[in-house]
């Protein structure tokens, strides 16, 4: 179980989130939704440590605090994150991103067989195992960064906009392998502009407005809503 | 002319060992370590002093300076660098930081050793037997100084493109941002690159010691040619900088040999020139 409480995260003094608190448990799959500047992709960086919180923050995995843990620690704890604009290390092969992403100590037992999971959810990756990752196309990065996570054998994924910049028909893809993702028992946590298709796969999801969390509900009852039809779906009410 | 060949490889293997441990700080560390070449000079200082007092030959007195290199650059990191890189918003800010750090740090090795051996040229007489290869007669010193250089970049190139290890290093000089993602420490990387870079230059000064006059104000040469050399391979690349190294020191060579030996800083700059001009990410840098 990840949980968090009162997180509040500042830049200056610009007030990104204010005393956000959700939770999400391993197997169950949550969808962040609010506008560009809410304070989306901030709260993924504060789980992952790469921003401070500040005030009362608390968040813990399995009971455990993680607030001002280390980031690589975070993902040696089991939580990884797909960054926006992927993150992944453009001047190396694709095997070698994913040979990097095993690089926490507690991916190395199973390195191979999670090596195998990945090549079977994506062969595309096989294919193109030693070409060097940056002269591929935007897909395929997702493709690798996505991997490239999942090696670390997280009990918690965190995707920060998957879907950005990729044609409709590769994120039709890229979906359908999230929720293969989803049936091996790992925890989903996402931030999506895909309203639609993120909130078909997560079991829940939030609203973020302006740094407050403003509501959470079971995915089907949000992707009914007629507030977020009309906010998210472009729907008219 | 083949003897030529053989010296110019020596020096410009020497060339590319001390640039691999520069390419190395620079690269992965992200820090322009302004007193390399005096690091450089310290240890070539320390291996006179084993081989003239304790009779110590430098290929043994390597297994003493290298890693007190390494331990200075280690220490060096974690009491001036690392207070640098907490401090820095990016990694432009930490360049600028690092330049003004370590030029201070430059006059104070510096000092420390014109205190200690005072400003006088320095040489010692090592191996100094000739050896026929091939026709070419060339002082043993000289050979065992390239054979070294070789075997210690060699080495180095395996460590970091074979293990799991090296792609870590590799990781951090790739994108520092996303490393910690792969549960990479980036400060203690980096702190491991600084010190191999201080090991390596240390390597080097020792070989330089070898078969070379050098006094303490010869740093800054060995941080300048470094330097080129690390442009001109691309930054953080090692197969560049030993590419680059060999090319510096073979022209070195042949321009003292066959024009003027005062020519050769010239010379070194005219090639840094058009490099710059011709390709400005360096010979195997990528274009950015």
């Amino acid at each position: 179980m990840l949980e968090l409480s009162d997180v509040t995260v500042k830049y200056g003094q610009h007030l990104a989130l204010d005393k956000v608190s959700l939770q999400i448990a391993k197997g169950e799959t949550v969808v962040i939704l609010g506008a560009n500047g809410a304070g989306k992709s901030s709260l993924l960086k504060a789980i992952a440590g790469l921003v401070p919180c500040a005030g009362a923050a608390q968040i813990t995995l399995n009971g455990q605090p993680l607030r001002g843990t280390a980031p690589h620690l975070i993902t040696e704890a089991g939580i990884a994150l797909v960054p926006e604009g992927r993150g992944i290390f453009g001047d190396m092969t694709v095997e070698e991103n994913l040979t990097l992403g095993a690089n926490p100590i507690r991916a190395r037992q199973r390195e191979a067989e999670t090596l195998a999971l990945i090549y079977d959810l994506f062969p595309r990756l096989q294919e193109r195992r030693k070409q060097i990752a940056r002269t591929m196309s935007g897909g395929e990065q997702q493709m690798v960064a996505i991997g490239r996570a999942l090696m670390s054998n997280p009990d918690f994924l965190m995707l920060d906009e998957p879907s950005l910049g990729l044609a409709p028909v590769v994120i039709g893809e890229m979906f359908k392998a999230l929720a293969k993702i989803k049936t091996t028992g790992v925890g989903l946590l996402m931030v999506e502009q895909n309203v639609k298709a993120s909130l078909k796969l997560a079991d829940r999801g939030y609203l973020i407005e302006a740094g407050r969390m403003s509501a959470s509900a079971e995915a089907a009852t949000l992707l009914n809503d007629k507030e977020v039809q009309s906010v998210f779906l472009g729907a008219v009410v | 002319m083949f003897e030529h060949l053989i010296n110019g490889l020596v020096l410009g293997g020497t060339y590319a060992l001390v640039a691999m441990g520069l390419t190395l700080q620079y690269g992965i560390a992200r820090i322009m370590n302004l007193s390399f070449g005096d690091t450089v000079i310290a240890a070539a200082f320390a291996a006179y002093v084993l081989f003239t007092a304790l009779g110590l030959s430098p290929l043994l007195s390597l297994l003493i300076v290298v890693p007190a290199g390494f331990a200075f650059s280690y220490g060096i990191f974690s009491l001036i660098m690392r207070p640098l890189v907490r401090r820095s918003a990016n990694s432009e800010a930490l360049e600028v930081d690092s330049i003004l750090a370590t030029f201070g740090l430059l006059f104070v090795i510096q000092g420390v050793l014109l205190v200690l051996f005072g400003g006088n040229f320095t040489s010692y007489s090592y191996l100094n037997v000739p050896v026929d290869i091939l026709g070419a007669v060339v002082a043993l010193n000289r050979l065992s100084a390239l054979i070294l250089a070789a075997v210690l970049g060699g080495a180095l190139v395996l460590l970091l493109m074979r293990t799991r290890w090296g792609l870590r290093m590799r990781a951090v000089a790739i994108s520092a941002s996303s490393a910690p993602l792969v549960g990479i420490n980036v400060i203690q990387t980096s702190r491991m690159a600084f010190a191999i870079g201080g090991a390596l230059a240390a390597s080097g000064g020792v070989v330089i010691s070898m078969y070379q006059t050098f006094t303490v104000t010869s740093g800054v040469v060995f941080t300048m040619k470094a330097l080129i050399v690390v442009i001109m391979g691309g930054k953080g690349s090692l197969p560049g900088a030993l590419a680059a190294g060999l090319i510096l020191g073979l022209v070195e060579t042949f321009v003292a040999a066959y024009i003027d030996p005062g020519l050769t800083l010239a010379s070194t700059y005219l090639i840094f020139l058009a490099l710059l001009l011709l390709r400005p990410s360096g010979l195997f840098g990528k274009a950015s």
